[in-house]
């Protein structure tokens, strides 16, 4: 391992656990936030030359994260709006798809719970969707999202606001489709 | 639970998720390091030098016609300047006013247009040329290696030191002569030269040195790039931009504190404050010169591949044509965007929606605002727009090589299928713009030349109801003109888009009769509208008789069906050329 590899792996093992879960969070399973966080440690370290202040590597890596999702984000975006027949697409980073209401599990076990999670915040747009498992998920206050975002404390206000109105709103159809309440007690 | 409640339940519950069966650090670093190793590998096995090896030569190519173009335009208009066969006595010879009958907007814009032409001719030229030679060279990996060297190296010189010279040449040129004459017609040059003196005559004595001298400079950094030396790197050198600013804002200083103020018939006999002048052209022309040489080298810089020539792959050569009919479609249809946007745009701002008509004793030569600078002279604003429909086709034109070359450049995604489907797929969309574009922009400055003549400031003043009313009828054709156009426009482009359907009205719009049909009925509505008198050369004149507002009608509806039919039959022609060169079924 050379000099660079060796800094990069002092850094990453502090923030390991939590960056690759963020990525999981972004993305519509688990394999694709693992291959998310992969790509996002492969380009952190071509750039760790860039990387001037260690102290902020987690926001650094998070930067990264971010940015190689909405890129995937985009790519999917292209290969939606202009399919070209092509069997090598990869799975679209985040992309709602076809969601069939009827069919969503609302047991409130934790599995029914993770894939309703995923199918919400499937539904967001890419910067909604990282302002939300930042805040919620990961527990960031807004003043670091807006950093790591490099926008204004309020836009972030704003997306967190936003995304939480879609998402009330998808649940709420949702349940408005279910077929079958699941829920023994009262629905919610 | 409320549903607020569920939702922040489940993000809990995905968090929980997320964070269980993790892969440890070292895992992800051995995986890290794997790939790391496989880019690595594979940067040096893939070749994908093909395709921008074919870009930036087709774009040096382009810059040295550009630069080329550039400079003559500079030597006609010196010589313009110094013809001392001009003479405002004798008759009128059209040809040698032409170069300088027009104020620095318009000879700026017509430079413009001109050079930013010739690099897209060029540019095109340049890549058919790389595609014939790469069908021939195709069968041997040698022959295409020695054609990638070739395309390394080819032109760099000559881009240099042209691309250089044209741009500090006609920039220095413009800058002098419009800080001589200030927002005047260059022909005061002949018109006011006895009562200006010096001021004009050492003007043009500093031109006519400066310029060769500048040409012989580029041409020797180009040799001296050409050849390999390091010194031209000293162009593209953090410190000489500053430095070259530091000159002109000398310059600037220098204008104000020598009071070096353009030509006035008022001042006619004030000094002519001729050293200062000379020194403000010598430092304009060095930091003109550092600045386009430093710009020049960095971008050599960038692009030069020599020590990139992995072999090339022949599955390149194939993906070679497709990019290049990728690359004219997205051209056309941004080109063609931007006509329809600036027809439209025009027409607005003819209708003058400001609305503030001027005092009748306000004539048009007094004052100098924008409007009088711009639109003084039709050939400004006509030009401006060429230029940039111009500008945005070469910068369209190089989004989309990048773009292609990221799509499919790479060994793992050479997809010669999905490349030619993507081409197919814009077949419509690019017929559509273009027609509706280039129909839109040519109907109404053909419109608007032939009913109102050279000067679009008519509309912007009040002169009475005879020719209001013309205007405002004019107006109303433009409109109903181009809305005809651009209905007319998406209707063709499903036809365009489908490869099987409406092939037989599709090879009937491509069809050479109808190109004829189209430009003769063109031609009997120019030869008839030239014919009429819509009484504008001489606006005080009194009431005259206008031409039937029914015969303006066809005639307009003449013109727009011919150029329909001259522009859809282009576009179908085109569409079938570009099918056959990306192997696609003509259709």
């Amino acid at each position: 391992m050379d000099a660079a590899g060796e800094r990069f792996a002092r850094l990453i093992e502090p923030v390991h656990d939590r960056a690759l879960a963020f990525a999981r969070c972004l993305c519509r399973s688990r394999s694709d936030g693992d291959d998310l966080f992969q790509e996002a440690l492969l380009r952190g370290l071509t750039k760790l030359d860039a990387l001037r202040d260690e102290a902020a590597f987690r926001p650094w890596l998070y930067r990264i994260i971010v940015t190689v999702h909405r890129s995937r984000s985009r790519r999917a975006l292209w290969r939606r709006l202009l399919p070209l027949g092509d069997a090598t697409a990869p799975d679209d980073a985040g992309a709602p798809g076809a969601i069939d209401y009827r069919t969503t599990d609302w047991s409130p076990d934790a599995a029914g719970a993770t894939e309703r999670a995923r199918a919400a915040l499937a539904v967001l747009p890419a910067v909604q969707r990282e302002a939300i498992v930042l805040f919620e998920i990961e527990g960031w206050q807004v003043d670091e999202i807006a950093a790591l975002h490099r926008v204004s404390s309020s836009a972030i206000k704003s997306r967190l606001a936003r995304g939480r109105a879609r998402l009330r709103a998808h649940y709420d159809r949702l349940l408005a489709s279910s077929a079958v309440p699941a829920f023994t007690g009262e629905r919610p | 639970m409320t549903l607020d409640e569920t939702v922040s339940s489940d993000l809990a519950a995905l968090g929980a998720d997320s964070r269980h069966r993790l892969r440890s650090v070292d895992d992800s670093l051995r995986a890290l390091h794997a790939a790391r190793r496989s880019a690595r590998d594979t940067e040096v096995a893939v070749p994908p030098a093909l395709l921008p090896l074919a870009s930036a030569f087709a774009a040096r190519v382009a810059r040295a016609a550009g630069g080329a173009a550039a400079l003559a335009c500079t030597l006609v208009l010196l010589v313009a300047l110094h013809d001392p066969a001009i003479d405002h006595g004798r008759p009128y010879v059209w040809w040698r006013w032409f170069a300088i009958e027009g104020n620095a907007a318009a000879i700026a814009a017509v430079i413009a247009v001109v050079v930013l032409g010739k690099q897209a001719v060029a540019a095109a030229a340049a890549r058919r040329w790389v595609e014939a030679r790469v069908r021939s060279a195709a069968a041997s990996p040698g022959a295409l290696a020695e054609l990638a060297a070739r395309l390394a190296r080819g032109g760099d010189g000559w881009s240099i030191g042209l691309s250089i010279a044209g741009t500090t040449c006609a920039a220095l040129v413009i800058a002098v002569v419009t800080w001589t004459v200030g927002p005047d017609r260059w022909t005061i040059f002949h018109y006011d030269g006895a009562e200006a003196g010096p001021l004009f005559a050492h003007r043009l004595r500093d031109l006519t040195i400066a310029v060769p001298a500048i040409a012989a400079a580029a041409l020797v950094i180009g040799r001296a790039c050409a050849r390999g030396a390091r010194w031209p790197g000293l162009f593209a050198h953090r410190i000489a931009t500053p430095l070259a600013t530091a000159v002109a804002a000398m310059a600037v200083f220098l204008v104000f504190a020598c009071d070096l103020a353009p030509f006035s018939w008022d001042d006619r006999f004030a000094s002519a404050a001729d050293a200062p002048r000379t020194v403000l052209t010598v430092a304009a022309a060095l930091a003109i010169f550092v600045l386009t040489a430093g710009q020049a080298v960095r971008r050599r810089a960038a692009s030069y591949r020599a020590d990139q020539l992995a072999a090339v792959s022949p599955d390149d050569a194939a993906l070679l044509p497709v990019a290049g009919v990728f690359r004219a479609r997205i051209a056309r249809s941004a080109g063609g965007a931007l006509a329809a946007l600036c027809a439209i745009a025009l027409v607005v701002v003819l209708h003058n929606p400001s609305g503030a008509i001027p005092s009748p004793d306000k004539l048009w030569w007094n004052g100098s605002s924008w409007k009088l600078f711009v639109f003084q002279d039709h050939i400004t604003i006509v030009a401006l727009v060429i230029a940039a429909l111009l500008w945005v086709r070469q910068h369209a034109a190089a989004l989309a090589d990048r773009a292609f070359e990221r799509r499919f450049g790479g060994a793992a995604s050479r997809d010669l299928g999905a490349a030619r489907r993507l081409v197919e797929r814009l077949a419509g969309p690019t017929a559509v713009l273009g027609v509706a574009g280039i129909t839109s922009l040519v109907l109404l400055v053909g419109l608007l030349d032939l009913t109102i003549g050279d000067d679009f400031w008519i509309f912007f003043q009040h002169h009475g109801v005879r020719v209001d009313s013309l205007l405002r009828h004019t107006l109303r054709e433009l409109v109903a003109a181009i809305t005809a156009c651009i209905t007319t426009a998406l209707l063709l482009g499903p036809a365009f888009a489908c490869r099987t359907d409406r092939a037989r009205w599709r090879a009937a719009l491509g069809h050479p009769a109808t190109l004829i049909v189209g430009a003769a009925l063109v031609a009997l509505a120019v030869v008839a509208w030239l014919c009429l008198d819509f009484g504008i050369d001489d606006v005080s004149a009194a009431l005259a008789d206008q031409p039937s507002v029914v015969l303006q009608n066809l005639l307009t509806a003449a013109a727009a069906v011919g150029l329909l039919l001259v522009t859809g039959g282009i576009a179908a022609h085109q569409r079938r050329g570009e099918h056959e060169r990306a192997g696609l079924p003509p259709g």
